[in-house]
C-alpha cells in the first residue's frame, strides 16, 4: 500500500502543469484547424478529418508505445519503423505459408515481443539505446530483405482486406484501434504498478533501484510494449494495402519522436503521458495534412518536423532549468 | 613490454582484421588481389573520414547523429559548385558545415542538453534541408566537370587521392587528439566529466571542437564522395551513420567516452569493409550489407558494454580482479612450498 503511494508521488507534483500543457496542445490544435479551414475549405470536411485521424492512428499507436520508452528515461527507439515493416512482412510470410489469420497475428506479436525483449535486454545491460536500436533497425531491415528478397508480399484474404479498409459506424478500423490503444495506454500508465514504476524510473533511477524495483525488468518491458505497438501498426498497414511493403516506413520514426516531444513528454523521462503523445500525433498529422493540401514538398515537411523537434527540445529544456533554478 | 603490447585492444582488433582478410583471400577468388585492395580502400574512404569525426564526439562522451544528413547536404553543395573547381566546391561545402557544427556544439555545451536528443532533431531537420536545396531531385555533375570525378578515382598502387586523404585525416586527427591540449581535453571530458570539471578543464571548448570536427569531416567526406560519384541526391548517405558508428565501435572507440583512438577507427573501418567486400564478391544481395552491419554493431556493442562503465562491465572487471587475485594467491602458495 505504502509502496504504491510513494511510487505515484513523483507524477503527482507536475500533474497541474501537464494538464495545462495538454490543454495548450488541444487549444493549439483547434487554432490550427480553424486557421486551416479559413484558408482552405477542403481542410474542414469530415472526410479530410477522418483521413487525418487515420494517418494519425499509424504514427499515434507507435507513439503510444514509444512514450513508455521515453518515460522510463531511455530516450527513443530508432527501430520502430523497421519493426512496423518487419511485422507486416512476418504476417504476410506466415499467411503465405497457409496459416490462418489468427495464428499468424499471434505469431507476429510473439516475434515482435522477442525483438523488443532483445533490445531491452541489451539496453538494460547499459548500452546506449539510440545506438542499440539503430543496429537493431539495420538488422530487421536485413532480415526482412532475407525473407522477401526486397519485394512486397501480397496477402490474399478477405478478412485482412476487411480489417484494413472497413468502416465501423463510418470510422476506419485504424482509428478505432487508435482509440482502444489510447485507453489501454492510459490505464497502464496511470492505474498499474508497472506504469508507476516506469515513470519513477525515468524521474529518478537511483531511488527506483534503491526501492527494490528491478530496473532491468521495467526496461525490457517498455521495449516490448513499444515493439508490440509497432507490430499492431505493421499488421494494420499490411491489411490496408493487402500486402506487406518493405519500403516506406523510413519517416515513421521521426514522426513518432516528434509526436512524443510535441505531446510534452520530457526527454529525460519521468514526466508526460502516452495520451499526450497521441494528441501530439494528431497535431503532426494535421500539420502534415495541411502542408499536403498546400502542396508543400516532402522536404519542407521534413525540415519543419526537424526544426519543431529542436525548438521543442530546447524550449522545454530551458523552461525546465528555469523552474529548477 | 611485449606482453603489454599483446594486451593492447588495438592489437586484438588488428589481429581480427588480419584473420578476416586472410580467411577471405584464401576462400574467395580475387579477394586478395591488388585491385580489390584498391576497391576496399576506396569504399573505406567515405566511412573512414566520417567515422573519424563521429569518433571524436564519441571520445568526448557524446554522439553526433546528424553526420549522414550533413554529408548529404555537403554533397549537394559540392556538386552544384563543381564548375568553380574541386577545391572551391569542397571548401564551399565544408565552411557552412563547420559553422553548423560550432553552433550545434555551443548549443549542446551551453544548454547541457543530451547530444543524442539534440542531434536527432538536427538529423531530421538537415535532411529536410537537403530535400529543399535540391527540390527533391538528384543533381549531377556537368559533363565538362567529369574530370573531377575521374581525378578522385585515379589509382596509385592501391591508393586513390580520396583514400590517401582519409589516411592523412586519421593520422592528423590522431596526432591532434594525442598531443594537443584540446585533444587531451576531449579525452578528459569523455572519460571523466565531473573529475575534469573539478580539475578546471573547460567543458565547452572541447565539445565545440568535437562537434565542429564531426560536422566538418562529414561534409568533407560527403562532398568528395558525391563529386567522385558524379551526382548528389537528398536521400543519399542514409546508412552512413550506421556504418560510421559500427566502424568506430569495431575499432574500439567506446560509447561511454574517453576510450579509443584514430588508429582504432582505421582498423574498424577496414574490418567492416573486409566483411562487406567479401559478401559483395560472394554475390550477396544488397540487404546482406544491412544485416551484417547491424549484427556487427550489436556484437561490438556487447563487447563495449563488457569493457565499459555499465553495470555488466563493472561486474566483469570485479570478476577479473578477483580471478587475478586468486591466481596470484595460488602461485604465491606454490612458491612458498
Amino acid at each position: 500500500m505504502s509502496a504504491t503511494n510513494t511510487v505515484s508521488t513523483p507524477s503527482q507534483n507536475p500533474k497541474t502543469s501537464s494538464f495545462t500543457q495538454f490543454f495548450l496542445l488541444l487549444l493549439g490544435l483547434i487554432v490550427l484547424v480553424a486557421v486551416g479551414g479559413l484558408f482552405n475549405p477542403v481542410f474542414l470536411t469530415g472526410e479530410n478529418g477522418l483521413a487525418i485521424l487515420r494517418a494519425a492512428a499509424m504514427s499515434g499507436i507507435v507513439a503510444l508505445g514509444a512514450t513508455f520508452i521515453t518515460l522510463s528515461g531511455r530516450f527513443f527507439s530508432l527501430a520502430l519503423g523497421s519493426t512496423v515493416m518487419f511485422s507486416g512482412v512476418t504476417l504476410a510470410v506466415l499467411m503465405s505459408l497457409g496459416l490462418p489469420f489468427s495464428i499468424a497475428v499471434l505469431l507476429t506479436f510473439a516475434i515482435a515481443t522477442v525483438v523488443g525483449a532483445v533490445q531491452g535486454v541489451i539496453i538494460a545491460m547499459g548500452a546506449n539505446p539510440i545506438i542499440t536500436t539503430l543496429g537493431a533497425s539495420a538488422l530487421l531491415a536485413g532480415l526482412a530483405g532475407l525473407t522477401t528478397n526486397g519485394v512486397n508480399i501480397p496477402i490474399e484474404s478477405e478478412l485482412v482486406a476487411w480489417i484494413g479498409n472497413a468502416r465501423l459506424i463510418g470510422v476506419p478500423t485504424q482509428t478505432w484501434a487508435f482509440v482502444v490503444a489510447i485507453g489501454i495506454a492510459w490505464w497502464v500508465i496511470n492505474k498499474t504498478r508497472f506504469g508507476h514504476e516506469t515513470v519513477l524510473l525515468g524521474a529518478n533511477s537511483a531511488s527506483t533501484r534503491a526501492s527494490g524495483i528491478s530496473v532491468a525488468r521495467v526496461t525490457v518491458s517498455v521495449f516490448i510494449i513499444a515493439s508490440i505497438s509497432a507490430a499492431v501498426v505493421g499488421v494494420l498497414a499490411a491489411a490496408q494495402f493487402s500486402k506487406a511493403r518493405v519500403m516506406g516506413f523510413d519517416g515513421l520514426d521521426f514522426d513518432v519522436v516528434a509526436a512524443v516531444l510535441i505531446g510534452g513528454t520530457a526527454i529525460q523521462g519521468g514526466r508526460g503521458s502516452p495520451v499526450q503523445s497521441a494528441l501530439g500525433a494528431v497535431v503532426i498529422a494535421t500539420i502534415q495534412n495541411y502542408m499536403l493540401l498546400l502542396s508543400w514538398s516532402q522536404g519542407v515537411r521534413t525540415l519543419v518536423t526537424g526544426a519543431f523537434i529542436v525548438l521543442i527540445v530546447v524550449g522545454f529544456h530551458i523552461a525546465g532549468r528555469r523552474k529548477g533554478a | 613490454m611485449i606482453k603489454s603490447l599483446f594486451h593492447h585492444p588495438v592489437i586484438h582488433r588488428v589481429a581480427l582484421a588480419a584473420v578476416i582478410y586472410l580467411s577471405f583471400s584464401l576462400t574467395i577468388t580475387n579477394f586478395g588481389s591488388a585491385g580489390n585492395a584498391y576497391a576496399i580502400l576506396e569504399s573505406c574512404a567515405l566511412i573512414g573520414i566520417v567515422a573519424a569525426g563521429l569518433g571524436v564526439t564519441m571520445l568526448a562522451g557524446e554522439l553526433d547523429l546528424s553526420v549522414g544528413s550533413v554529408a548529404a547536404c555537403a554533397g549537394i553543395i559540392a556538386v552544384s559548385f563543381s564548375h568553380y573547381g574541386v577545391i572551391i566546391a569542397v571548401v564551399a561545402a565544408i565552411v557552412p558545415a563547420v559553422l553548423f557544427g560550432v553552433v550545434q556544439g555551443i548549443a549542446i555545451a551551453r544548454l547541457q542538453i543530451s547530444s543524442l536528443v539534440f542531434t536527432l532533431g538536427t538529423f531530421i531537420g538537415v535532411r529536410g534541408l537537403a530535400y529543399v536545396l535540391t527540390n527533391e531531385r538528384t543533381i549531377t555533375l556537368a559533363l565538362s566537370d567529369l574530370s573531377i570525378s575521374t581525378g578522385l578515382r585515379a589509382r596509385y598502387l592501391i591508393f586513390s587521392p580520396f583514400s590517401l586523404l582519409m589516411i592523412a585525416t586519421l593520422i592528423f586527427l590522431g596526432l591532434v587528439l594525442r598531443y594537443t591540449r584540446l585533444g587531451r581535453e576531449v579525452y578528459a571530458i569523455g572519460g571523466a566529466r565531473k573529475e575534469s570539471r573539478a580539475a578546471g578543464v573547460s567543458q565547452i571548448r572541447p565539445l565545440i571542437f568535437s562537434f565542429a570536427v564531426s560536422a566538418g569531416l562529414a561534409a568533407l567526406a560527403g562532398a568528395l564522395a558525391s563529386l567522385r560519384g558524379g551526382s548528389a541526391t537528398p536521400v543519399g548517405y542514409e546508412t552512413l551513420l550506421l556504418a560510421a558508428v559500427t566502424a568506430a565501435l569495431v575499432g574500439g572507440v567506446s560509447v561511454y567516452g574517453g576510450r579509443g583512438s584514430m588508429a582504432g577507427v582505421f582498423i574498424g573501418v577496414v574490418t567492416l569493409q573486409f566483411l562487406l567486400a567479401g559478401l559483395q564478391l560472394l554475390g550477396a544481395a544488397n540487404w546482406a550489407a544491412n544485416l551484417t552491419t547491424g549484427a556487427v554493431l550489436l556484437i561490438f556493442l556487447a563487447v563495449d558494454i563488457a569493457n565499459g562503465d555499465s553495470p555488466v562491465g563493472i561486474a566483469m572487471q570485479r570478476l577479473k580482479v578477483r580471478w587475478q587475485a586468486r591466481r596470484r594467491g595460488h602461485s604465491n602458495s606454490i612458491a612458498r612450498l
